[in-house]
């Protein structure tokens, strides 16, 4: 029987930064090499573009995770966040809010339930494996 | 039908298939469009070790940093890789240090316990796991 379930990121990334950014603000020193190796992995062509130290991202907060009802209690589908943002400094009123880079159950490369893009922008993840 | 992470964990569990791994997100993020297009968000990951030691008095797996070359092993993967979070609990000696919050225990630490107890599913999911 098919699974599902679904993730979402914001409708907007909340802001768009540097490589350098990157690298400090998220302590990534190996963002660069990582992407590369990503996107050489996944070259369909044989030009592939590599990005660059002069690239922007855009970066989100967090990830939302839908989940089904309780394998357990049957309890209903309840979604949970992802955080990966970096400390932001105090600012006027506002007061300083710490970096929370989470840890997350990853499936291996090939396990993951196959996905559909809803016209909402969550994608649904089906499994029929 | 809605199905739940466990499920799918369980039915990987009975063919013997080791399928999930522990990370921590650093970084949430979009290609730029001059560089291609990918369907789904991509992520930057540090990955902890693989979940094959269980501590003898809890039974909760146990985990480290993975690294490679003396540096944190780590990759970009894509965000439909997620399966869902896990909570990570400092593995202390008699004394558990008071620099330690929970803001940067990660930092800190080398040897964390996976939080099996976090949710009833976690731990059907974890229970009978390799």
């Amino acid at each position: 029987m098919p699974a599902k379930a679904a993730y979402k990121v914001a409708k907007f990334p909340a802001r768009r930064v540097s490589v350098q950014q990157l690298q400090d603000d998220y302590q990534v020193p190996e963002f660069l090499a990582a992407l590369k190796h990503f996107l050489n992995s996944r070259a369909t062509r044989v030009k592939v573009v590599f990005p660059t130290e002069s690239d922007r991202f855009e970066v989100f907060n967090q990830l939302y995770m839908a989940n089904g009802p309780s394998v357990v209690t049957r309890h209903s589908s309840s979604w949970h966040k992802i955080h990966a943002k970096p400390k932001v400094a105090a600012c006027g009123h506002k007061a300083e809010s710490p970096a929370k880079f989470d840890t997350a159950f990853v499936w291996d490369e090939g396990h993951q339930p196959k996905t559909l893009l809803e016209p909402n922008g969550t994608y649904l993840v089906s499994s029929t494996r | 039908m809605v199905r739940t992470w466990s499920h799918r964990l369980v039915e990987c569990v009975l063919t013997s298939i080791l399928v999930v791994h522990i990370a921590q997100v650093r970084i949430i993020f979009k290609l730029p469009e001059h560089i291609g297009h990918y369907p789904h968000p991509l992520a930057y990951v540090e990955w902890f070790t693989s979940l094959r030691r269980r501590d003898p008095v809890s039974g909760q797996f146990v985990v480290t940093r993975s690294t490679r070359n003396h540096q944190r092993n780590v990759s970009v993967i894509s965000a439909d890789r997620f399966a869902h979070p896990c909570h990570l609990q400092a593995q202390c000696g008699r004394k558990i240090t008071l620099d330690w919050t929970s803001d940067n225990v990660l930092e800190m630490v080398s040897a964390f316990h996976v939080n099996s107890y976090i949710s009833l599913d976690t731990f059907v999911a974890l229970s009978d796991c390799y």
